[in-house]
Order: structure tokens, then sequence, then C-alpha cells
């Protein structure tokens, strides 16, 4: 190639990454300089330059705060078991489908299943609400099969599992989407084989299905090490309220009361930057595990 | 080839159909519910008399949203924040992506911007920093902080890898008749890219009609309020705690209680973008996931 066009193109390559780099500049990395004030006693009045330097004091102050350890047990609780559901719901489902044999029944049942995931917390704690109310749907049958009524959103108890079933239900049908693609992947030539052999129906998912979304299943379960702080803000932040903080309150929900309502901007800082710390080796430890143990890659 | 079904077979069939459509039946349930609810006269409603079909008929609850000026202010937002955020998504996305699907030796010093992606990928300021340079911009209270302040680099990268496995020789023989790179990746890569642009389209439009926290934070006044926002607000309980947050003027709308019925036409009229859109673009997000996720 010319060294003329090559340099014609460079300086495009470079025009066109302008717009994106700038908006990461000032949106992305400039907040980042803001994090020096989880080692600052920082007050909006005096601003960066004014505020008291402390070092550690606010790493130290959150360590022995009592309730820290509760929320990283409640978020890690809520993230694993949603990761445990997200994990094994929607590879049982896709086998289940892949077994209707009827096309049409089978791509109406795929786009139902599909919605709950385009709908948003804020409209689904609606939908629950309405459901779960003490006289709702579902409270009725409960008490028409002798159970006892019960109050998922007031109820420390309840409150999780509600979560869990809550986001299973959002995103099963979603999940399934890409074991459904690896299925199609299969090669027809082992199912007719196996069928002339006289494999079963259960025989042929056992030995050729699922060995066939096997690697998928290894790599959604490496990248899920990533999301093992990651309990849903969204999800939560529309359904608590002071009666559940006790199992339902995260990080990240505290996070935003701590700083955006008490004020605490240097202590909520500090937890946040503790977290993404965390949370950034993780994705990359799981990046890591996804590209030696399976062919996939990032970048 | 056909093969005469034995019983067992046939069992795992009935039972994959009656599975499966039980669980349709599920994810559709509480919608239908909402629904019924919306359409049935409010006093019925709150007897529970209401289950998946409307009693006593009636769209009184429709007409009061009529009559609800802040309902369609934020109805209005949020559509438009849908036009610009996906444009600005698509545009960005696109001009990311396009520099970083060439080699470090076609594209020189795109190893050194893939490093700095990924770091901002992974981190970031936190909520109280990123705030305040939105704020030092003069952001807050515009449109602008919840579309135009980012733009999504997990989703640079899935078209990245999408435009990396359209041919080579496309780009090799525009280069020979001498086709910059802005008309190669306008005439080239951009129309043999629908599939997976629909995909990260409906990702957006998804996204930002769905998002309320963000207006939570940005805007200060209730009028500003996205659609989604504004139903966070008639949901949530008033607490001691976002009694000192908010304020006199939306702790008098909390207050005044919104009938169960009104409540459900609203959030169900909130569902109908959703509801008109994502059945439609269903083949493009099947195939653009699996792109992206399986072929990296």
């Amino acid at each position: 190639m010319k060294r003329k066009t090559y340099l014609r193109n460079q300086m495009q390559y470079y025009s066109m990454l302008l717009i994106p780099l700038g908006i990461l500049l000032v949106f992305d990395i400039t907040p980042m300089f803001g994090l020096v004030m989880a080692f600052q006693n920082y007050k909006p009045t005096l601003g960066f330059l004014g505020s008291n330097w402390i070092g550690l004091g606010n790493f130290e102050f959150i360590l022995q705060l009592p309730e820290i350890w509760r929320l990283a047990g409640n978020t890690l609780e809520i993230a694993v078991l949603k990761i445990v559901c997200d994990l094994t719901i929607p590879v049982i489902f896709a086998l289940i489908l892949n077994e209707v044999k009827n096309q049409k029944y089978k791509r109406t049942v795929q786009t139902i299943v599909y919605l709950p995931h385009f709908l948003s917390w804020v409209i689904l704690a609606t939908l629950f609400r309405n459901l779960l109310s003490s006289d709702g749907v579902i409270n009725q049958v409960i008490r028409f099969l002798g159970g006892e009524t019960i109050y998922p959103f007031t109820d420390n108890r309840l409150y999780v599992p509600f979560l869990i079933i809550t986001d299973a239900w959002k995103g099963f049908g979603y999940g399934a989407i890409i074991y459904l693609a690896a299925i199609t992947g299969i090669d027809p030539a082992l199912y007719e084989s196996a069928m002339m052999d006289g494999a079963t129906r259960i025989q042929r998912i056992v030995h050729i299905t699922i060995p066939g979304i096997m690697p998928i299943i290894v790599l959604k379960t490496m990248m899920s090490l990533g999301s093992i702080l990651n309990a849903g803000f969204d999800q939560i932040f529309a359904t608590y309220n002071p009666l559940v903080y006790e199992t339902g309150d995260i990080i990240d929900t505290y996070i935003y009361r701590f700083g955006l309502v008490q004020r605490q901007y240097s202590l909520s800082a500090a937890i946040g930057m503790i977290k993404s710390v965390i949370a950034a080796i993780l994705i990359l430890i799981s990046n890591f595990l996804a590209t030696k143990f399976s062919d996939y890659r990032v970048f | 080839m056909k093969k005469r079904m034995t019983l067992g077979d046939r069992a795992v069939d009935i039972f994959a159909n009656i599975i499966c459509g039980f669980l349709a039946f599920l994810c559709l349930m509480p919608v239908i519910h909402t629904l019924a609810i919306s359409l049935s006269r409010s006093s019925v409603v709150e007897a529970n008399m209401v289950y998946f079909w409307p009693v006593d008929f009636t769209l009184a609850s429709y007409k009061e949203i009529l009559k609800d000026a802040q309902f369609f202010r934020s109805f209005g937002i949020s559509v438009a924040r849908v036009v610009v955020g996906c444009t600005w998504q698509i545009c960005l996305v696109t001009l990311c992506a396009f520099p970083m699907a060439h080699t470090s030796k076609q594209f020189r010093g795109r190893n050194v911007i893939m490093v700095i992606l990924m770091f901002c990928n992974l981190f970031g300021g936190g909520l109280i920093p990123y705030y305040m340079v939105v704020n030092a911009l003069g952001l807050v209270n515009t449109i602008w902080v919840l579309t135009c302040t980012g733009f999504s680099i997990g989703n640079a990268i899935l078209l990245m890898n999408f435009f990396r496995n359209l041919p080579k020789e496309l780009e090799e023989a525009a280069e020979v008749d001498g086709a910059s790179p802005y008309r190669i990746l306008i005439s080239i890569f951009v129309p043999l890219s629908m599939p997976c642009l629909a995909t990260i389209l409906l990702f957006n439009f998804v996204g930002h009609w769905n998002s309320y926290f963000d207006g939570l934070i940005y805007m200060s006044h209730t009028k500003n309020y996205p659609l989604q926002t504004y139903i966070y607000t008639l949901n949530s309980q008033l607490t001691a705690e976002n009694m000192a947050w908010l304020t006199p003027d939306e702790i008098a709308r909390l207050s005044e209680i919104s009938g169960k019925s009104f409540s459900a036409a609203k959030v169900f009229v909130a569902m109908i973008p959703i509801l008109c859109i994502y059945p439609f673009m269903q083949k493009y997000f099947t195939k653009g996931l699996v792109v992206g996720a399986v072929k990296g």
C-alpha cells in the first residue's frame, strides 16, 4: 500500500475514535480522579484541594461498620443464588423446549417467554405488588390450598426468595436463547444414527444434546464469576423498603443511600472503590478462565 | 426419516408440551392480570375480584390517564430519550468498532486503545464523582445526561467482532478502488451489519425505555422525569428517608393514593412500546446475541 494512503487511513481511523474516546475521557476517566475523595474527609464547600487528607481513614472506618459484613453477605447470597438459577433453569428450559416438535407452538412459546426480560423492574414491581398483595391472586391461591398469607415485600425471610424467583422468571426465556442456538448447531446425523441404534429420546438428550451444549455451559459458568458481586441493583431498588433491609440491603443500594441521601461522600466513595476493585479482579479472572478453558476471547 | 414413537418418547413429547405451555402462561400471567385490572371498575378491583378477565369492563382508568398531564410529559421525555439515545449509541458504537476491527498493523495504536477501552469498561468513578462532572457541565435536568454521556463498550466489542467476521476481501477490493475508510464503513460495513446493528438498537431501545434510576438522580424536578421514573415514584412507599430526600411537591404527589386500576393502566401503557417492538426484533436479537457470545 502506498505510504500516502496508509497515512490517510490512520488519520481517518483516529478521527473516528475522536468522539468515543473524548466521551470516555470526560465521563469515565475524569470521574476516576474524583475517587481521591475516598482518601479525604471531603466537604463540597472546601472542594478537593481544601478538604483534609486522611489517608486510609475512611477504609478503616468502613471495615469497622457493623453493617458492612451483613451487606457483603446479603450481596453475595443474592448474587450467588441468582447465578445458580441462571446457570440451570435456562438450560433445562432449552432442553425441554427443544423436544417440542410443533414448530408454530414452539415459536409462540419462545416469543412469550422472552417478554419478561424486556420489561423494567419498575413495571414488574407494580405487577408483583398486585399479584402478591395480602388479598392478591397468589395469596388467594395459597389460602385456598390451606397455606398462610405471605408478605414477601415486608418479610425478611421471604424477600430474598422473592428476588431470586422473580429474577429467574424474568431471565430464563432470554437466557435460553444461547443454548437453543447451540442445539441447532449440533449435527443432525448424530441424532439419526442414535435413532437407528434404537436410542430413546431421553438417551438422545443425555448423550447428544447435553454434551453438545456443554462448552456453552462451561463458558457461562466461568463468565458468571464476574457477576458475583452483582446482586441486581435495579430489581432491589424498585422493590425494597426499610422493613427488608436486614436481608435485602446490598452494597449498591447502601452506597446510594449512604452517599446521595445521607451525603457521606467520602465514605461511600471508599465503599464503591473497594467493591469495584474486587469486581474488576473477578471479571479479569473469569475472562482469563474463559479464554483458557474454551475458545472464547473478548478482544 | 420416520420412526414409530415408543411409549416413553410419547411421554417426553406430552411432558415437554405441557411444561412449555405452563411456563408461557407464567410469563404472561402478570401482564394479563394487570391488563384485566386496568379495564375493570375500581370498586371490583379493590374487592380483589379481578383475575385474568376484566370484571365490569370500563375504560375509566385510561380516560383518567388522558387528564394526567405529567404522565404525557414523562411519556414524551421517554420517547425523546429513546430517539436521541439510540441514535447516539449507534453512531458512537459504529465509529468505535470500525477502527478497532482492524489489526494493529493496519491501524497503528489499536492495541493501546483497546487497553484503554477495556480499562474504562472495568472501572468508573462511581456515582458521586460522576454526578459532579455532569453537574459541572450543567447537564443536570437535561435530556443529555440520560442519553449522551457515554456509550456501551460492550456493544462496540460486539459490533467489532461482527465486522471482523465479514470477508476480508470486501475491504481490500474497495481499498484498491481507492475508497477511504469512511467510505468503506458507510457503503460496505454498515449495510452488511444490519442484523448486528438491529440487535444493538433493540438493546438500547429497551435499556433507555426501561431505566429509571438515572432519572431519579439527575432530574431534580418531577416534571423532568422519564416515564419509568415517574412510575417508580408512584410505587415507592413513603419512608422517613426518602421523605427527607424528596421535595414537598413530590411528597404530595406520592401521598395522593392512586387507585389500583389507575396505576395498572399507566403501567400497561408504559409496556406498550416494548410489546410492540420486541416480537418483530426477535429474529435479530436471537442471531445477534449468538454471534456476539459464541464466537469471539
